[in-house]
């Protein structure tokens, strides 16, 4: 487990015998290597672990804000973040532990549809029984919207483009319960029907103008504001109520480096899997603005302890929609600055280089521009340079695929049912469109390693999901090759021979019979697909065997040990 | 001392600094989970679970307040912090609003400041302003309009220092040809209706007077007639039908004045749609009715757009027919001129004078980055002074390319590679063609 980045003794020193012999004796005897022998374990006593201890006490980390023009000058630009390497914060499965970004959700227990409806609400509505109180407005052209209390809680208000009603409301309410599904911290967002009666301007509340001019806002700033918000045919309004997450804000999360006043941010934030392989949710979704200005982290104490939780916001520009309209045509296959293709589009009197702008869009004004023909997984692109998602690898990839793909039909309807779509054939033809979409993704990385998970033991056979047995794939996926079992030494991180080969039926491996091994590491592929290859790590010296490690190859057989969870060498900050 | 003495030496400093080197990896945990699991204080056995390493290495991170922000950060900062929209939109929609850009044709780049105390009504504006270019010409303006459902009005007043250049000969020479400094003044008003969103009717008049100068007296007096300056009152009709996908931001009426060119509104980007324009003008002369004239002008605008806008092909049409009586003559700065970044690129400004104009202008435009398009293009145009002439033959051509800088349906500013009879003609400009 010693790389070259790692290991200890990096220099190459001329060597005698009797200077080699010192070394061993001295060393071997004084340094904490000898003594801390059960660390250099592959499998520690506790893996998989699945709750990663980043929620210790710590005092509030200082309050920052951080700027839409920086952000993209500093990841545009200056493409910030350590590029290349694998995921660091994964368990010995290859698992997202529960931390204070993360917790497993849908693909790992699944959710109701119910459960998938409600996403974080904890309420059903908003309090209705007094008029709710503008507190804050504001006319800044592309951000209209206000603050608005109601009940105990304080809320932004976000409406739908003129002429595009339900378009971003309806995307916001639907994609926040999607990323809540997948497993994210997301805020509580209530989609409300009011009529005009229903707000009014609260003591003390401000108006800032389009000039950036604040003064005291009246009944009459709000009617100017409501004015321009579509409404429905009843005269009632429509907004996203987002509320105020709890704890305190202490502004947004990069997607690099590490928050060096919060000592629970371990690992550098490009490589953190969840972040990583965000990337393929956003596709998904098409949730082209992933920037760090729609991340938000909060000091929240619980239990005792006060720690920074990690939120991602604004679910606006998802689906076909953007908060001024539906979605530029470029949206996922361009970022704002890419030159290749500037370049080509030049040479080529436009010729070339944006095979996507021929494709028809939707003409309805709820569904804005959602491609399913031109949308490649591997090819969508955010708006601007993500280094969190840059360093997605395979892994991360299958990590994120595989929980797109265990979305059914069902669960998708239900997540676009908190959009409350007034026409169904808006939820029909997203549903289409994410279907497609999910499909695609499945195809493009769920045959990494052969394409299998959750796996487990059950009387002494090893049982696994076959993921390429999905809807995606026109073919029936291809049958199992025999599994070799090799010994695997757990201090040394080696493993021995073939100690035994046993045949899979039905997605299942009967584990070699061994009486002195205490860990063993299957290798299943499929027939015709050698090099697509899953370790499977079962630890058999406890009273039930268990599924300790999972490995997944993409190019043959790597015998040199299996590495999961690192440290950072050195903790980079933002 | 031998080699192995050496190799001896060196490993047995390096033996002693293994502790050393350790507590250092403990300040600051380092290397590979493995590798953070060995390099651990003696004090404390060693974690043997991977949770209580996770725990220990956190325990470990030194704490660490937030870097000051850089020279580059606190600058971007600063520019959001002091609101850069609102900034914008405190130069271009508030009480104080400046427009860099130039006049009209021939007065190179020019700047403008105007007031617009009502600026916060929807549908009154009134303004006051002027601009200077860097070859001193000028101008003053003032205006009042009004909206009102379908209608719309508007009084106006301006005070004009602009050029003009008349040819000599036929030769596209610089010795041949004699560049006059033109004071115009006009005071007037329209009302309109608009019929429909894309019908609008106008009616306007106004009163206006031209006094040319030129150091070169003897030419001068020959070509203006003998005039000291021209007094006319004019009034006429305008039919409008715009089906653009074009965005205008200050008053309408503005599209109908002869305040247009300095009123001009974000020069607009269209990428789809017709517009169609008819203006019949009678031009009274006030001081002996010897040069009374009308004017006839029409200009059709065709945008066909493929694939969302990103291939445009941009066609203009126009023609300027003037009704003069046999025995009249007009000033030479009342005949329409072709020539120059707004009409024939390929060719001086003013290059072409007569009673009457046609003009063809055609540009393919494809969009090869959000806010950037590139342009080829092909001009035609002549000035003839007999109707019988209007026809396609005795086109003056140009062509070339160029490219457009826009954002939100307006030119922010272009550049134009022109081919004609003159050579090379380069044009950098904030304002559109067409």
């Amino acid at each position: 487990m010693c790389n070259a980045s790692s290991c200890i003794f990096p220099l190459r020193i001329p060597l005698c015998p009797s200077a080699l012999l010192l070394l061993i004796l001295f060393v071997g005897c004084g340094s904490p290597l000898f003594l801390s022998g059960a660390s250099a374990q592959t499998f520690l006593p506790d893996d998989p672990v699945w709750d990663d201890p980043d929620r210790a006490h710590i005092d509030p980390p200082e309050a920052r804000d951080l700027y839409d023009f920086y952000d993209f000058y500093e990841n545009a630009v200056l493409r910030r973040g350590e590029s290349g390497g694998a995921a660091m914060n994964v368990n010995t499965l290859g698992e997202v532990p529960r931390s204070s970004w993360y917790v497993p959700r849908h693909y790992y227990d699944r959710l109701s549809l119910e459960e998938l409806t409600r996403g974080s609400l904890t309420e059903d509505d908003l309090d209705r029984s007094e008029p709710w109180r503008v507190v804050e407005g504001k006319d800044e052209g592309t951000t209209t919207g206000f603050w608005v209390d109601a009940g105990e809680h304080r809320h932004l208000f976000k409406f739908d483009a003129p002429g595009h009603l339900e378009l971003s409301t309806g995307s916001e309410a639907a994609v926040t319960r999607f990323f809540h599904a997948f497993g994210y911290h997301t805020p509580e967002n209530y989609l409300v029907h009011f009529e005009r009666d229903q707000l009014a301007v609260g003591e003390g509340a401000t108006f800032t103008d389009n000039l950036g001019r604040e003064r005291p806002m009246t009944e009459d700033d709000l009617n100017d504001i409501l004015d321009e918000m579509p409404q429905y045919n009843d005269g009632r309004y429509r907004a996203v109520a987002s509320r105020f997450i709890p704890g305190s804000v202490m502004g947004p999360f990069k997607y690099h480096g590490t928050r060096p006043d919060d000592p629970n941010d371990l690992f550098p934030h490009e490589h953190r899997r969840e972040l990583r392989g965000m990337r393929v949710f956003a596709a998904w979704l098409d949730r082209v603005d992933s920037r760090s200005n729609n991340t938000l982290d909060s000091y929240v104490e619980e239990d005792g302890r006060g720690f920074v939780r990690h939120y991602m916001i604004d679910h606006t520009t998802t689906f076909g929609a953007t908060p001024l309209g539906p979605k530029r045509v470029w949206h996922g296959k361009e970022r704002i600055i890419d030159v290749p293709t500037v370049l080509t589009s030049a040479l080529t009197l436009g010729w070339a280089g944006r095979p996507w702008n021929r494709f028809e869009y939707s003409d309805h004004p709820a569904v804005g521009r959602f491609d399913t023909v031109h949308f490649h997984p591997e090819q969508w692109k955010p708006e601007y340079h993500n280094p969190a998602f840059q360093n997605m690898d395979a892994d991360d990839a299958f990590w994120a695929a595989k929980q797109v793909a265990h979305f059914t039909e069902a669960d998708i309807r239900a997540l676009l049912a908190a959009a409350e779509y007034s026409d169904p054939a808006v939820e029909d033809e997203l549903t289409t469109a994410l279907l497609i979409r999910r499909d695609k993704i499945a195809r493009a990385y769920l045959p990494h390693g052969g394409g299998i998970d959750r796996f487990h033991i059950e009387e002494d056979t090893l049982h696994f999901d076959d993921l390429l047995d999905h809807l995606a794939f026109d073919e029936p996926p291809a049958p199992f090759a025999p599994t070799q079992w090799h010994v695997f030494d757990n201090d040394t991180g080696t493993r021995g021979p073939v100690h035994a080969t046993t045949s899979v039926r039905n997605t299942k491996a009967p584990l070699p019979h061994t009486s002195d091994a205490a860990y063993v590491v299957g290798q299943i592929r499929r027939v015709g697909a050698p090099d697509q290859i899953t370790e499977v790590y079962v630890r058999l010296h406890t009273s039930t065997p268990t599924v300790v490690g999972v490995r997944r190859l993409a190019n043959g057989p790597d015998a040199s040990p299996p590495i999961w969870t690192t440290l950072p060498e050195k903790p980079p900050t933002e | 001392m031998s080699r192995c003495h050496v190799s001896f030496l060196l490993l047995l400093i390096a033996a002693w600094g293994v502790p050393w080197q350790v507590a250092d990896a403990h300040a600051a945990p380092s290397h590979t989970l493995w590798a953070a699991s060995i390099a651990i204080d003696t004090t404390n056995a060693a974690p043997r679970t991977r949770t209580e390493q996770l725990r220990r290495a956190r325990a470990q991170q030194p704490r660490v307040d937030l870097p000051e922000a850089g020279r580059i950060e606190r600058f971007i900062i600063g520019l959001e912090d002091d609101g850069l929209i609102h900034a914008i939109n405190r130069i271009t929609r508030g009480t104080l609003r400046a427009q860099i850009g130039g006049l009209r044709t021939g007065t190179g780049l020019g700047a403008r400041l105007s007031v617009h105390p009502l600026h916060r009504a929807s549908n009154v504006d009134l303004m006051a302003g002027g601009a200077l270019s860097i070859r001193g010409f000028w101008t003053a303006h003032t205006a009042f309009a009004l909206q009102r459902g379908p209608v719309f009005t508007q009084v106006y007043g301006h005070l004009h220092l602009r050029p003009e250049e008349v040819v000599l000969s036929a030769a596209p020479d610089a010795e041949e040809r004699l560049a006059f400094r033109i004071r115009n003044t006009a005071a007037g008003g329209l009302m309109g209706l608009r019929l429909s969103p894309a019908l609008t009717l106008a009616a306007d008049v106004a009163y206006t007077t031209n006094r040319p100068r030129t150091d070169d007296d003897l030419a001068a007096s020959e070509l203006l007639l003998d005039l000291d300056r021209s007094r006319y009152v004019t009034y006429g009709t305008h039919l409008l039908f715009d089906r653009r996908d074009a965005r205008y931001g200050n008053a309408y009426g503005n599209r109908f004045t002869p305040l247009t060119e300095d009123l001009n509104d974000r020069p607009v980007a269209p990428r789809s749609g017709t517009m169609l324009q008819l203006k019949a003008h009678r031009f009274y002369d006030t001081t002996d009715r010897s040069l009374s004239f009308g004017r006839l002008v029409g200009e059709v605008q065709q945008y066909l757009s493929t694939r969302h806008g990103y291939h445009v092909l941009a066609l203009r049409h126009r023609t300027v027919l003037t009704d003069v009586s046999s025995t009249a003559d007009i000033p030479f700065f009342e005949l329409p001129a072709l020539g120059g970044s707004y009409t024939l690129r390929g060719f001086r400004d003013f290059q072409f004078r007569g009673r009457h104009a046609l003009l063809f202008n055609a540009e393919y435009r494809w969009r090869t980055w959000h806010f950037a398009d590139l342009v080829l293009f092909a001009d035609a145009g002549k000035s003839f002074d007999t109707v019988d002439r209007w026809g396609l033959t005795d086109l003056n051509m140009s062509y070339g390319i160029g490219s457009r800088l826009s954002s939100n349906g307006s030119t922010l500013g272009r550049i134009d590679l022109a081919y004609g009879d003159d050579g090379l003609r380069l044009t950098i400009s904030t304002g559109n063609v067409f």
